[in-house]
């Protein structure tokens, strides 16, 4: 746990390296402009930098001076040989190492440390603005969860699987603390060094599987080896190894064997998952009724579930119960068929260059409603189809996502000629950051012709706009003809313009109505992941 | 008027001081957020404008608090005078948050810690060896950090890390030692 004391800390040394980032020199100079002992700090880690610096630990002797060079001293032989120093640290930083990853130096600011893997009746407390069910990136700091199970996989390949009521706070892609609750983690030779702190003791797994249990109250801990070896390292202490069927109580630096089954049940990952499936049937059968349902609502232009498709399938279905039916089927190209939102649900993956769902749908349609359920994996073009018209012909739009990770949809009524002057482009504010990788979202955007307004929803809400062009112009009635799911025939520009999607659809649909805000939240609450 | 000799016992004993004196005068301006290249810098300017102006000086009861006092007045003022240099790198206090940290580490002398130096060796006994190990490596080696960790194929990240680790736990074992030896009034 970082107090306040040692944060400021970290950030005085920070600058004293000259490693600080923009806001944390900021945040420092704050510190140190309004607190008088925050400068003493600073000055007494100035010291201490110079005095390792300088060798302050050796006697000085003074041997030199001229007016050329400045007054000196002559430091003794190094106290260690530099070689060996580094073969030391390469062994030990291992161990005691928390590995921060190399975020310093990526490009992306990727400051995700693990990732929550399952889930089953996990109630998390969160701040509003965070919302933590599977799939989600996490980065350090505390996860507390109510009550449930959650599986976390940290990216150092260490899981472990956390029964609530539990705090659990992620320090880096190696290593965490735990406040209170039990843990039961897998580590894999890969991830062997993975450690967890609990109260002053670090835990340390030598690639193995163990349960621990902390009670914040007494401050004591419950260690279960099940498999392996595990190492634990008490202040400067000799370190203490413990073996498959070690069971000990650990309190006050001092640890106590005690009975395999005196710590209690660890629920595992196996339980995590058996408690995710349950969950899965019961989150798929209310989707499956609410989309039976759906087929029936007459605003729909066509509408596509997705439902038990298999290898073989290259027609994608739509199940709008209204006059367009199987005439408005698409043809799946290359697209291979997936999990969708869950296990019990099929949905199609889209990511190579053939990749899409062909549709000829004819007509012209007064408003426009358009949704889908999409797992983006990567905005890896400049823009990503959702649904693109061919070409983009008089009245047609193109629905997408822009590398910035935003949605976009635009329209002209003149098609392409004089794009600047006629195209009319509405921008969603930026919801999508690469840590969002492999996460279910439902987008969605109607366009309300008489209103004259486009709206974007995510995940049920609608976002703001980022901007566009021409947004002021009327928009006219809608065409779509050829069109594409994930992909793009006929690019305008005669070189072409890859626009392939990077990761699934399991549900889309099209409305010749604007649906409303409430209507938006109620399809997202009926088909969320979890 | 003055000698040979005279001169040259000057020159000895102004040595003498800025030799004994030049860590706390590092100390003094590296406490003012300069990196170490500009400490250096800096550091040459002092010695040289001291060197000047040691006729002028006037050595008062204590030669060496005195020295050091003086010193500081010519490194405060080569400090800010560097500032305006250099206001638009990075991460470089402003001139007012530097005067005060300036007054910190004056007034931090002032509780007494001649014991400094004698916890700091004893602190540093006290480290485990790899500790040590990475202490020297990080400021006796000819490596930066970064270069550090490529050797060992970790980030530079992880290394500070398990560096600030060290660091602070070094600093507060000088805290802890330096408020006994006060207590026991030594």
């Amino acid at each position: 746990m970082k107090d306040d004391d040692s944060d400021l800390q970290d950030l005085i040394l920070g600058h004293l390296d000259g490693r600080l980032s923009d806001t944390e020199f900021s945040e420092l100079q704050e510190r140190l402009d309004s607190d008088e002992s925050a400068r003493l700090k600073y000055a007494s880690l100035a010291r201490l930098d110079t005095e390792l610096r300088d060798g302050g630990f050796e006697e000085e002797k003074v041997i030199y001076f001229s007016e050329k060079q400045s007054a000196g001293v002559v430091k003794s032989p190094a106290l260690w040989v530099l070689a060996a120093a580094i073969v030391a640290l390469a062994a030990w930083v291992g161990i005691l190492l928390n590995d921060g990853g190399d975020e310093a130096f990526s490009q992306a600011p990727m400051n995700g440390v693990a990732v929550i893997s399952a889930e089953a009746q996990a109630i998390w407390v969160t701040d509003k603005n965070r919302n933590l069910r599977q799939g989600v990136a996490l980065e350090p700091g505390r996860l507390v969860l109510n009550s449930g199970l959650a599986q976390i996989d940290f990216y150092g390949g260490a899981s472990i699987s956390l029964s609530g009521p539990a705090e659990l706070e992620l320090v880096s892609r190696d290593a965490a603390v735990l406040h209170r609750g039990r843990i039961k983690a897998d580590v894999p030779p890969a991830a062997r060094g993975f450690e967890i702190r609990v109260g002053e003791v670090v835990i340390e797994d030598l690639g193995t599987s163990f349960g621990l249990a902390a009670d914040p109250e007494s401050g004591a801990a419950d260690l279960v080896v099940f498999d392996g070896e595990v190492r634990t390292l008490a202040g400067e202490e000799t370190p203490k190894s413990y073996f498959g069927g070690d069971s000990v109580h650990l309190n006050n630096g001092k640890s106590s064997p005690q009975a395999m089954d005196a710590a209690g049940e660890f629920p595992g990952i196996a339980d995590v998952m058996a408690g995710a499936g349950d969950r899965d049937v019961s989150r798929y059968a209310r989707w499956k009724e609410a989309s039976l349902k759906r087929r029936l609502d007459e605003r729909l232009i066509a509408y596509y579930d997705f439902e038990d498709l298999t290898n073989l399938s290259r027609r994608l279905p739509n199940r709008a119960a209204n006059e367009g039916g199987a005439d408005l089927d698409g043809g799946i190209v290359g697209a291979r068929v997936a999990d969708g939102r869950w296990p019990q649900k099929t949905g199609l993956d889209f990511r190579l260059e053939g990749d899409r769902v062909r549709f000829q749908i004819p007509g012209a349609f007064d408003n426009l409603s358009i949704y889908a359920w999409v797992r983006i994996d990567a905005l890896d073009r400049q823009m990503n189809s959702l649904f693109l018209t061919d070409y983009y012909d008089p009245q047609e739009f193109h629905w997408q996502l822009s590398d910035l990770g935003r949605l976009h949809f635009a329209s002209s009524p003149k098609g392409v000629e004089d794009l600047k002057l006629h195209n009319r482009r509405f921008y969603s504010d930026v919801f999508w950051t690469p840590e969002m990788s492999g996460q279910w979202f439902l987008l969605a955007t109607t366009v309300d012709l008489e209103k004259q307004k486009v709206i974007h929803f995510i995940n049920g809400e609608a976002v703001g706009c980022s901007g566009g062009t021409n947004m002021e112009k009327p928009l006219r009635k809608f065409r779509i003809g050829g069109a594409d799911l994930g992909n793009w025939t006929e690019p305008i520009w005669p070189k072409g313009q890859l626009r392939t999607l990077n990761g699934r659809i399991d549900e889309f649909a099209l409305f010749d109505a604007v649906l409303s805000p409430e209507e938006i939240r109620a399809i997202y609450e009926i088909g969320k992941p979890d | 008027m003055m000698n040979l000799s005279d001169n040259s016992d000057s020159e000895e004993r102004f040595v003498q001081l800025f030799a004994r004196n030049e860590r706390q005068l590092r100390i003094f301006v590296r406490s003012m957020g300069l990196d170490w290249t500009a400490v250096d810098d800096v550091i040459q300017t002092v010695s040289l404008v001291m060197w000047r102006k040691w006729d002028e000086f006037e050595v008062g009861e204590d030669p060496e608090v005195d020295f050091l006092k003086w010193g500081r007045v010519i490194a405060r003022f080569e400090v800010l005078k560097f500032r305006r240099k250099m206001a638009r790198d990075r991460h470089v206090f402003d001139e007012d948050l530097m005067k005060k940290l300036a007054e910190a580490t004056e007034a931090s002398d002032a509780n007494g810690n001649d014991h400094y130096r004698e916890a700091l060796a004893e602190c540093l006994k006290k480290l485990p060896e790899k500790s040590n190990a990475m202490i020297s490596a990080a400021y006796q080696g000819d490596r930066t950090i970064r270069e550090l960790a490529g050797d060992i194929g970790k980030s530079a990240t992880a290394l500070y890390k398990v560096l600030d680790r060290i660091r602070k736990s070094l600093q507060s074992c000088i805290e802890a030692r330096i408020s006994a030896t006060e207590g026991r009034g030594a």
